[in-house]
């Protein structure tokens, strides 16, 4: 009945059969769903009851699925690296400050976490429309002769990820960096090194693993990510999402799409995989 | 004290996440002026204030909302206790190392796959129950509850899963101590202390499911219609005034559910280490 070592006291077979229910349940729901789609990748367009690899080989053939894949894989790189390069500093300043506003930064990175990104890529586009408030004060100073023309561009779907993937990242960064003692810092000062060299050389090797496993975990989102690049790309950049979309919309072709989705989840898997293979957190990331 | 070997790095620093923090909020600044104008379209900067939009917005918004909300709302219920069930079972109970790590792999799994496959998977599944066996998840709104459910259990479960981790036995081998059954322990000192966590990961689930789009995408139809696909097309027909103003309403409502809740959704979100 003691907890000496840490055990419960409440403790016996009964909360071990608790996590049956729930585990069933993702498995019923989740699992059988998307073991059934597994299966439909390989059904017989033509004959339900057949099964055949001609849906596998018609996508794989198509030089445009792979395009796509290719510009999408290009995106989300740079968005892992713009990301990074946004969130560092800003986690740094909230963990490293214990004041009112490094609270009301991390304020605003929170409730930008839970914020809806249809109403944020909506923000978005009024920034960035031809008739926008960024192309509206760019006349109105005479820096441009011509609207620029964002929206619909990967240039747009980057930003519109990085806006969403900022807040995230830097949630996972500021645990990972108030982990680091500042004391090092201080002690690289003692032994003469400037203040750069310090961050460089002391905190961010030490928060190294955390930034490159939080970035493979927003690879994955990014690649899998359709609500942002689907509104502010407006159908003319496409994304392997988006590919996924018009395949059962428009085409209705749910074996094309049970193979495009197969290639996706394959690709976002490993990513995740490297991600917690590299960092032992594991928050949920959020889909979109 | 400890603060002489900073230097004006540090100010970069800090001034660098002002401008951060200033575009994340931004886009949202953007939707609550553009909602203020007159005129149909939404053109800036608007020439004359007006909250007309707000006094125009047509029902089926509320119509959505309202349905979303539902959805949502039955979702977090069921995610709520499942998830509190599986973290209570993995933390508390004595599980076998590999047995612990594949029920954590398939309670995690999925936020891990991309929302829009699910969402394929999903139809593609209901879809074949209505042609195999006549029933109509679709139609009737259980197969996005499930699906939803499905979806938020891993966040409930690991913010569950966090206050659990921190939770001191001690104050159960003093109620039991003192007399207490297990049940009555149970009952009075460790729900009343985990409430707030199974809360705060409920409120969390509903917000994730309620904003969620590439889940619903291809399980919605003219009978069930929800808010951020009804956006979504809205924004993709036309980009009006009322478009701007019924974002913004839920902006600000969501936004004050969180600064609420802040407190705790700090301690949860950014000392969380399930």
């Amino acid at each position: 009945m003691t907890s000496r070592d840490g055990q419960a006291v409440i403790e016996s077979a009964g909360p071990r059969l608790l996590v049956l229910l729930p585990v069933l349940f993702v498995l019923a729901t989740f699992g059988l769903t998307t073991a059934f789609f597994v299966w439909a990748s390989f059904v017989d367009a033509r004959d339900a009851a057949a099964l055949t690899l001609d849906n596998y080989r018609r996508v794989l053939g198509d030089g445009y699925n792979w395009g796509v894949l290719w510009s999408t894989t290009k995106v989300s790189l740079i968005v892992v690296v713009v990301t990074a390069i946004i969130s560092y500093p800003l986690a740094f300043a909230i963990a490293r400050n214990r004041t009112w506003w490094a609270q009301a930064f991390l304020g605003v990175v929170i409730a930008s976490c839970t914020m809806s990104l249809v109403i944020r890529a909506l923000g978005w586009i009024g920034l960035l429309d031809t008739k926008g408030i960024l192309n509206t004060v760019l006349l109105a100073m005479g820096l441009s002769e011509r609207p620029l023309r964002l929206l619909g561009t990967h240039t747009a779907v980057v930003i519109g990820l990085v806006h969403g993937f900022v807040p995230l990242l830097t949630l996972t960064l500021v645990p990972i960096l108030q982990s680091i003692n500042p004391m090092l810092e201080m002690a690289a000062a003692g032994l003469g090194a400037p203040r750069w060299e310090q961050l460089w050389r002391v905190t961010l090797p030490l928060s190294l693993p955390g930034l490159i496993g939080g970035s493979f975990l927003v690879f994955a989102m990014s690649m899998g990510a359709y609500t942002t690049p689907a509104l502010l790309g407006g159908g003319r950049a496409i994304v392997f999402p988006e590919l996924i979309q018009q395949q059962v919309h428009l085409l209705r072709d749910y074996s094309t799409s049970a193979v495009l989705s197969l290639m996706l989840l394959v690709l976002v898997l490993l990513a995740v995989g490297m991600s917690s293979a590299l960092t032992r957190r594991r928050l949920p990331g959020l889909g979109g | 004290m400890g603060d002489e070997h900073r230097s004006a790095l540090d100010g970069v620093i800090v001034g660098w996440s002002l401008v951060v923090v200033v575009l994340l909020v931004a886009p949202l600044l953007v939707a609550a002026v553009n909602s203020l104008g007159d005129g149909v379209l939404a053109v800036f900067p608007p020439e004359h204030f007006s909250t007309d939009a707000y006094r125009t917005i047509p029902d089926r918004w509320w119509r959505t909302i309202g349905t979303s909300a539902a959805v949502s709302f039955a979702a977090a219920a069921i995610a709520s206790v499942l998830g509190t069930l599986a973290a209570w079972g993995l933390v508390r109970g004595r599980v076998r190392s590999s047995i612990r790590a594949v029920a954590e792999a398939v309670l995690r799994s999925p936020v891990q796959v991309p929302a829009l496959v699910s969402g394929v998977s999903f139809m593609l599944f209901y879809v074949w129950l209505r042609n195999r066996y006549g029933w109509n998840a679709l139609d009737n709104g259980v197969g996005l509850v499930l699906a939803h459910a499905a979806y938020t259990v891993p966040f409930v479960f690991a913010v569950v899963g966090a206050r659990l981790a921190s939770f001191d036995v001690t104050l159960e081998d003093a109620a039991m101590g003192l007399g207490a059954s297990r049940t009555e322990t149970f009952l009075r000192v460790t729900l009343p202390i985990l409430m707030p966590a199974i809360l705060m990961g409920g409120l969390f689930a509903f917000l994730i499911s309620f904003d969620n789009l590439p889940l619903s995408l291809f399980m919605v139809n003219a009978r069930i219609q929800l808010f951020p696909i009804e956006l979504f097309n809205g924004i993709t027909f036309e980009v009006t005034r009322v478009i701007y103003a019924v974002a913004t309403i839920v902006a600000v409502a969501t936004s004050v559910i969180v600064l609420i809740t802040f407190r705790y959704l700090r301690s949860v979100l950014v000392h969380a280490d399930g």
